[in-house]
């Protein structure tokens, strides 16, 4: 009896343990819209304002898209200019004309690699196992005093994505971003805040902001005012910048 | 522009729909923090009183500003053998910091964990996984503790602990070559007790469980381990029989050994044949990865020697060696043979010295570009290239390219090992301390550009301990080196001049601590104390000393036989002297009341300037403190002459306890503090010098604080690993900085405490609330300083803007938290983005308005 008793309790940790991460990933989406909702996701467009200092906002737009193929555009306006990135498949650009330059330049290997894990608009998570790849529970911490769970998302290439996920809201409150090259080594810090129901049905952040490894704020926070899911995208946008 | 709240006042509207309105007047601004938030999403008010957290503390956090002029001691490292770009360095107090660059450099990559670190270790078959046993192995005498291994699976990205959580000490971790979910872990185990941790573990399924396969006896733990590369079944551990106690330090005794198993540890037995000394204690052993029947080892007898065998340790042949070889068998166990040549052997001890004869003759490294820092604990050897190395000394890691002969030092890690630290009255204030074997520093708090390796400044030599500015005369400063040699030296000069007491005729012999307090006054800017075993005061820098006290120690001649101490080795440093004076402190507001703590636990004040003492060590120990434990520091209340606090460390006992005590009848009754949130036996308590009800108290694994006088305390995390080793602190009065002394990370300034004076229990139970910060000058910034040094490490100024800060219950998840800047007019200067973390947020202001519009660029 006693023998049946902890091959029972053992049978129960391994499941609670084998669940964690999908059970936390799941219920993120639970929270923020369901996974129906989410899984029509194609396309989604962010428009707002990236807050450069004191009464300073600088125009900005993001678009990603899964249809027909993991594709994203961004700009950023200032002064009557406009820089913009994008990438469509295996290839993009980058066109910034702030130092005078008119031309279009390509995104190097590295770039396109690490833009292509910003560029799906379902996240990552969405779907991981067939989008390739992996997830691995990493337990509890404090975020700036927010109890979150840890996810660690690895792709093929193993590159490192780690979720923390609020454990009230089941929100994403950060993301971390480890991009391993073959001669360097990326970090990213985003913390994502204003999170908002979408007019199709899914909550989102509406305001995003950079921070270094300890927390601390790198320049401004871009904030939304509008969030579109899938709707009407001119493809040439993902195309080369010829001229503004 | 001033934000200057001293006659501020705060209303807060009604917290709905809007979201919370707190309008905060000055004299000469108008402060609106709106936040634009919680709609339908916020908590209701809770109407239980909200308890402080670290989570609370939010924003106050700690920049790190050095040295890393010259390290902390170093006792492990390894590099990926298919990419030696990427190396894991472990530190004495410094947590482990790891390079992708082979060294231009590093980050911290264990700040949550425990800081003392005794092996790494890498998966070589798959590198992301990393080893760490917590707990150095170089069992000197302020050797700190760990709690167990731990284990990465994402290159030091996240960490598990992995089991044996009371080892305390680990000084190997080795991977069996065929199947890396078999793993041996070595542990000496205790230092300071008997304990039944100790010995050879065995783990087969990756840390989950473990089996102990050498154990000797509960007083002698496993020193060294390797395996046979090409047989990773023949095996050879070192057993060591040791113990410290505060006064006397014992290497060696019978059930030393050095032990051979042939079947993945199941049977042992001891090869010694060839050994001389029929009584061993610390052995170092290495195996030579492409011929491993050719073993070196250096062991430690009535003459520790060197030996060589050629037949997998079966028998020895003693080799004579210099001193160097055979240094101080307990602190230099790092002794390697190259991964591709069997004759080239490397001893790193006090300095770097190699054999290219399989250890018959040694050589010392060239240096012709000067200097490498003594006292090594650690090297490791790119396999791929074996000319290109590194080397973990007491000052820092050090790099070669050509097999040791010359070292470059990497300047990029600031893990030195503080004991004090002090500051000045310059603006912006010098930062004064001492270190580890690595002399006495001194630094402005802010540099343009950043507090830079070439800001700091040598102001003694030997370890460095206690600093102190000298009180009217910032160039002269007074420091020490180990046993109580205070130095008085002239900055600008160059100049230093011994000013030790001396005992006179008839006097009995001094007694120095290791660490000997040399305190300023906080009432009379000429006055200084030290003391040995009797306590001394200079009014003349030191001129002249008045001992003012008798000996004020137990003064128990069982505790007095250092030159004894050591073991089979000899090693009287200073480091037991023991009945000694550790801690002294004027009242800041009597002149006359001074109070003295000892290293045997003696704890006396004096009302009369030291004509009359008053011993209240039994008066402790009724609350629960232990006796003859060593009292780590007094603090005399600025508001009660009555009130009295103290920390007790009992470690040396075996006792990590944490005790802090408080008397509010001048020592004759003492209440300990006791919270869940304390680990590590304590070192400093430190009284606000405004609140009275704001105390903070520094431990070997962490800062505390509490603000309503002790009776609730929570760790400060920000920015400060989990597990800093805080020695010591002072609160800078001007800027209300808390400067701490960790032992290990250098100097960490929390900037401007005064937030933590506001936070009451009923601001704390507020939605949101401003929270009054130091004001600002406007500046236009500073030039000057010079150019970056490239890979040198650079500790970040404060920051000169405005700093904002106000607290918040809970996080913002919904909505934007917006600071509204009015002027006295009430007319809206500037709007700024809000963080939304849960308790105190912190942004900056750099006092410009919105600039008017611009000019649309293009063509």
């Amino acid at each position: 009896m006693k023998g049946l008793l902890t091959l029972t309790m053992l049978l129960a940790c391994m499941i609670v343990q084998a669940q964690t991460a999908d059970d936390i990933i799941n219920k993120h989406f639970d929270a923020t819209g369901g996974k129906e909702k989410w899984a029509r996701v194609n396309t989604i467009r962010c428009t707002g304002n990236y807050v450069m200092g004191p009464g300073m906002l600088a125009p900005v737009q993001k678009v990603e898209t899964n249809k027909p193929s993991i594709s994203f555009y961004s700009d950023f306006s200032w002064q009557g200019m406009t820089a913009k990135n994008a990438m469509r498949a295996d290839s993009g650009w980058n066109y910034n004309p702030f130092g005078g330059k008119r031309e279009t330049d390509p995104m190097s290997p590295n770039e396109l690699r690490s833009a292509k894990l910003d560029a799906d608009p379902q996240g990552l998570l969405f779907d991981y196992k067939a989008k390739g790849y992996t997830v691995e529970y990493l337990g509890t911490e404090d975020m700036d005093g927010s109890d979150v769970h840890k996810v660690r998302l690895t792709t093929k290439d193993g590159d490192m994505m780690y979720y923390y996920i609020d454990a009230d809201t089941y929100y994403i409150l950060k993301i971390a971003k480890r991009v391993r090259f073959k001669d360097k080594e990326e970090k990213g810090y985003t913390t994502y805040s204003d999170f908002r129901k979408t007019d199709y049905g899914i909550i989102v952040p509406y305001s995003n902001q950079g921070v270094d490894e300890n927390g601390a704020e790198q320049g401004g926070p871009v904030t939304y005012t509008k969030v579109e899911v899938n709707p009407t995208i001119e493809a040439s946008i993902f195309d080369k910048v010829v001229k503004k | 522009m001033n934000t200057k709240t001293s006659n501020t006042k705060a209303v807060k509207a009604p917290f709905g729909g809007l979201g919370a309105r707190i309008i905060l007047c000055t004299a000469l601004s108008l402060l609106i923090i709106q936040a634009d938030a919680q709609k339908g999403k916020a908590k209701a008010a809770e109407p239980a009183q909200v308890k402080l957290t670290s989570a609370a503390l939010g924003k106050i956090d700690a920049r790190h500003i050095g040295p890393a002029v010259t390290g902390g001691r170093i006792t492990s490292i390894d590099g990926v053998n298919a990419d030696p770009r990427i190396m894991y360095i472990g530190t004495a107090g410094g947590g482990v910091w790891k390079t992708t660059s082979g060294g231009s450099g590093f980050a911290p990559v264990f700040d949550k964990y425990c800081q003392s670190i005794g092996a790494v270790t890498i998966d070589q078959k798959n590198p992301d996984i990393i080893w760490v046993g917590t707990g150095e192995s170089n069992m000197r005498n302020t050797v700190s503790v760990g709690n167990g291994l731990y284990k990465s699976t994402d290159a030091g990205e996240n960490w598990v602990f992995t089991g044996l959580p009371n080892s305390e000490h680990i000084s190997k971790i080795v991977i069996d070559p065929r199947d890396a979910n078999t793993v041996y872990v070595a542990v000496p185990g205790k230092l300071w007790s008997n304990s039944a941790d100790r010995g050879l573990y065995k783990t087969m399924d990756a840390g989950k469980t473990w089996n102990k396969i050498l154990f000797t006896n509960d007083s002698t733990g496993c020193a060294d381990f390797v395996i046979n590369p090409q047989n990773p079944d023949v095996m050879y551990a070192t057993m060591w029989q040791f113990r410290r106690k505060p006064f006397a330090f014992s290497s060696g005794g019978p059930a030393s050994a050095i032990m051979k198993s042939t079947d993945g540890g199941k049977t042992w037995r001891k090869i010694q044949k060839g050994i001389t000394a029929d009584t061993i204690g610390r052995a170092a052993i290495a195996i030579a990865p492409s011929a491993p029947d050719n073993m070196v080892a250096i062991v430690e007898g009535k003459n520790t020697g060197l030996y060589i065998s050629a037949d997998g340790g079966e028998t020895w042949k003693n080799q004579t060696a210099d001193d160097n070889v055979c240094a101080r068998p307990f602190y230099f166990s790092t002794i390697v043979i190259d991964p591709k040549d069997p004759k080239r052997v490397y001893r790193p001890a006090f300095q770097f010295e190699y054999s290219e004869d399989g250890g018959y003759s040694w050589v010392g490294a060239q240096n012709i570009q000067g200097w490498l820092h003594s006292d090594m604990h650690a090297l490791w050897i790119d396999p791929k290239d074996n000319s290109h190395m590194y080397v973990g000394t007491d000052g820092g890691v050090y790099m070669s390219v050509d097999r040791g002969n010359n070292w470059h030092y990497l300047n990029s890690i600031p893990v030195a090992q503080l004991y004090h630290v002090q500051v000045d009255d310059n603006l912006p204030y010098y930062v004064y301390c001492g270190l580890q074997d690595n002399g006495s520093w001194r630094a402005p708090s802010q540099s343009p550009g950043g507090i830079r390796n070439a800001d700091w400044k040598n102001v003694g030599g030997g370890d460095g301990f206690w600093v102190q500015p000298d009180g009217e005369n910032t160039d002269i400063v007074y420091s020490e080196y180990q046993g109580g040699h205070i130095q008085r030296t002239e900055v600008k000069a160059n100049i230093g001049q011994d000013i030790q007491p001396k005992a006179g005729e008839g006097d009995p012999k001094l007694r120095f601590n290791w660490n000997t307090p040399i305190v300023k006054s906080p009432t009379n800017k000429r006055r200084l104390y030290m003391g040995s075993q009797f306590l001394y005061m200079t009014e003349n820098k030191g001129v002249k000393w008045d001992r003012i006290s008798p000996d004020l120690t137990t003064n128990d001649p069982l505790k007095q036989k250092q030159e004894e101490s050591g073991g089979l080795t000899n090693d009287n440093t200073s480091a037991e002297n023991h009945c000694t004076i550790f801690t002294i402190a004027e009242s800041p507001i009597d002149e006359k009341m001074i109070w003295v703590g000892t290293d045997d636990g003696n704890l006396q004040y004096s009302l009369d300037g030291g004509k009359a003492w008053t011993n209240v060590a039994n008066n402790y120990k009724t609350s629960g403190i232990p006796p003859q434990t060593w009292v780590s520091s007094i603090a005399p209340s600025r508001y009660d002459k009555n009130i009295v606090y103290a920390t007790f460390d009992n470690h040396m006992y075996g006792d990590v306890n944490t005790y802090v005590g408080k008397s509010t009848d001048m020592g004759k009754t003492w209440t300990m503090f006791r919270s869940l949130s304390f680990k590590g036996y304590a070192h400093k308590i430190c009284e606000d010098i405004v609140s009275r009800d704001l105390l903070f108290v520094g431990t070997e694994m962490g800062l505390y604080t509490s603000i309503d006088g002790g009776a609730n305390w929570v760790q400060m995390k920000g920015h400060i690993p989990d597990y800093a080793l805080v020695r010591d602190m002072v609160i800078e009065p001007r800027t209300n900085d808390l400067v701490l002394a960790t032992h290990g990370r250098g100097v960490l300034i929390v900037d401007d405490i005064s937030p933590l004076r506001r936070l009451t229990p009923k601001l704390l139970n507020e939605d949101i609330s401003y929270v009054d910060a130091r004001s600002a000058p406007v500046t236009v910034g500073h030039f000057g300083g010079t150019w970056p040094d490239g890979t040198g490490y650079s500790g970040p100024n404060s920051s000169e803007e405005v700093a904002i800060m106000y607290y918040m219950k809970q996080r913002v998840n919904s909505g934007e938290v917006k600071v509204q800047i009015y002027d006295d007019q009430n007319k809206l200067l500037v709007e700024l983005p809000g963080t939304k973390r849960k308790g105190i947020n912190r942004i900056t202001w750099n006092m410009l308005i919105k600039p008017p519009r611009l000019a649309e660029g293009g063509s």
